[in-house]
């Protein structure tokens, strides 16, 4: 033990390896600096042409082919015979090939994400239940924010797989609300008060014009639908707006929102069961 | 003289006492106190005409409480405020109520008053914009596809025939539109779209006015050609510029026409 210790002391001592270890230094130093400047270039260059992903995934490939290459640089700067790394490499990579074809699928699923965009980063997209922002497209997956701020990893193979909608992938969206008015309600005076309230909402669009479809005569009222069209970015402000809208106008006009209510008729056609309501006299 | 155009004229600000300004259905407060500004406003549902007032001049109105302060920390070389009309960001359509039938090798010049934005700037060698505020607030329309289109204001009001109809109001431009219909069949104009961030301002002896734009009409499926008239529209003497386009149009008389200005023919 001793004697390498000394053995070590006397060849770091020797002024050759120090200049050797020195240069390695001066090789990582020197690399990562050279990596950084083309990856900023890169970045600027490609963020005027390219789309956000695009960016991300050449940068990244740019970014590891970069380490790699300073790592041998470094490696036979230390006199180590890269090719029997190489070989160790060629037969790890056959086993590892084996094993994560898993992460294969993936990774051609990213670049069929990739070539095809059905989204980017920034757009509000919902998969599998999950509904939130992308945050990074990569190779292996995607990651979404969700609106309760909890990071969601989904594999690129299941988003190839799955129905995916892009909420905010057109400018502007339709809000639909489903509205139930009673049976004895004027439709045409329904359709005039939801109008309304749309052109005076400010986050709600002229044009395209809102939607009114009569859908059905359900059991305990009339059921309609109604369209208003707005900026994608005011969501939660058109929905709000909206239904606060609605139902203090219906309050105003006295149009009536039914709830579920069932009327039991006693052998009469006609009339309904009496029903008598007693107050109850409070004690004095 | 116009009164109206004494709004738009530069007043100096003293320290620590209120202003109350009114343009339009705009009604803004103003104080400065420890080289901070202050600022207030609100719309009012009727166009009224324009006014600046100190505390406890006649005609001043206090704030109602329920206004906020806008804080605007800004160093001045004076406290001279001006008040500049300036063309909003977004393009406007204009609706033709009832709609306008040109013939065929015809042509109609028409006018629209257009809202203007205020932009507040303080001092006199080198200017801070302070804030900028529409004198009205217009809701928001989409021209085109839902897919693909543009967002606009949109202004309720009826292009008329002449310049004399434009009714008189402090916050309203003038823009003077000639539309020439080149094509066969006769076109029935019901909205235009004007894109009004690539308009200047011009103040002339009663009122403001933007450049004049041109408009050749060639066919249904055919893109129109649009020209902004450079310089002073000619509406009335001694036009003098007071904003530039917002965004200067692009360059191409083509190109720029259709990013300039649109007809839609509605189905």
């Amino acid at each position: 033990m001793f004697a390498f210790i000394t053995d070590l002391f006397h060849r770091l001592s020797n002024v050759e390896t120090l200049l050797s270890i020195g240069q390695v230094f001066l090789f990582i130093i020197l690399g990562f600096i050279l990596l950084k400047i083309i990856l900023i270039i890169l970045s600027r260059t490609l963020s005027k042409t390219a789309s956000p992903q695009m960016v991300m995934l050449i940068m990244k490939i740019v970014k590891y082919t970069g380490i790699i290459v300073i790592a041998f640089a470094v490696l036979q700067e230390l006199g180590i015979n890269i090719g029997i790394i190489l070989g160790t490499a060629g037969v790890a990579g056959i086993a590892l090939g084996f094993a994560s074809q898993t992460s294969l699928s993936n990774f051609i699923s990213g670049l069929f994400l990739i070539a095809e965009k059905p989204f980017e980063i920034g757009d509000v997209i919902n998969i599998n239940n999950f509904k939130g922002t992308v945050i990074s497209i990569d190779l292996l997956s995607v990651k979404i924010s969700t609106f309760n701020n909890k990071y969601v990893r989904i594999p690129n193979e299941l988003i190839i797989k799955s129905e995916l909608m892009n909420i905010t992938r057109f400018p502007i969206r339709r809000l639909d609300f489903n509205v139930s008015v009673a049976y004895k309600e004027d439709l045409e005076k329904v359709q005039a008060v939801l109008f309304s309230i749309a052109k005076e909402n400010r986050y709600c669009l002229d044009n395209p014009e809102p939607v009114f479809i009569i859908k059905e005569f359900a059991s305990s009222g009339i059921d309609i639908l109604f369209g208003a069209w707005f900026l994608k970015t005011e969501y939660i402000n058109t929905q709000n707006y909206m239904m606060i809208e609605i139902k203090k106008r219906f309050e105003e006009e006295n149009i009536e929102i039914p709830f579920p209510h069932l009327s039991l008729y006693a052998g009469s056609n006609t009339a309904s069961i009496p029903i008598e309501i007693n107050e109850k006299k409070k004690d004095i | 003289m116009n009164k109206n155009k004494d709004i738009w004229k530069p007043f100096e600000f003293v320290d620590d006492r209120s202003y109350f300004i009114r343009i339009g259905p705009l009604r803004l407060w103003m104080e400065r106190h420890d080289e901070e500004w202050f600022l207030a406003y609100d719309h009012q549902a009727d166009e009224m005409g324009s006014t600046i007032v100190s505390k406890p001049s006649k005609g001043f109105i206090k704030k109602p409480d329920s206004i906020s302060w806008h804080r605007i920390v800004a160093t001045t070389d004076t406290n001279r405020i001006t008040l500049f009309p300036v063309m909003d960001e977004l393009p406007i359509v204009v609706g033709a109520e009832p709609p306008l039938i040109i013939l065929p090798r015809n042509e109609a010049l028409i006018f629209i008053n257009v809202p203007v934005s205020i932009r507040i700037a303080a001092g006199t060698k080198k200017q801070v914009i302070l804030f900028e505020l529409p004198s009205v607030v217009l809701s928001k329309t989409w021209v085109g596809s839902p897919v693909n289109g543009e967002l606009c204001l949109s202004l309720k009001t009826s292009a008329v025939r002449r310049k004399e109809y434009l009714t008189d109001k402090p916050n309203r431009v003038g823009c003077p539109v000639l539309i020439k219909n080149q094509s066969a069949k006769p076109l029935e104009l019901e909205k235009l779209c004007v894109h009004t961030e690539n308009l200047g301002i011009y103040l002339g002896e009663n009122r403001l006015w933007t450049n004049k734009v041109v408009i050749t009409h060639l066919g249904v499926n055919k893109n129109s050609e649009v020209r902004r008239v450079k310089g002073a529209p000619g509406m009335e003497e001694n036009e003098l510029q007071v904003a530039s386009p917002r965004i200067p149009a692009k360059d191409g008389i083509f190109r720029k026409s259709f990013d300039l200005f649109k007809i839609l023919v509605e189905n």
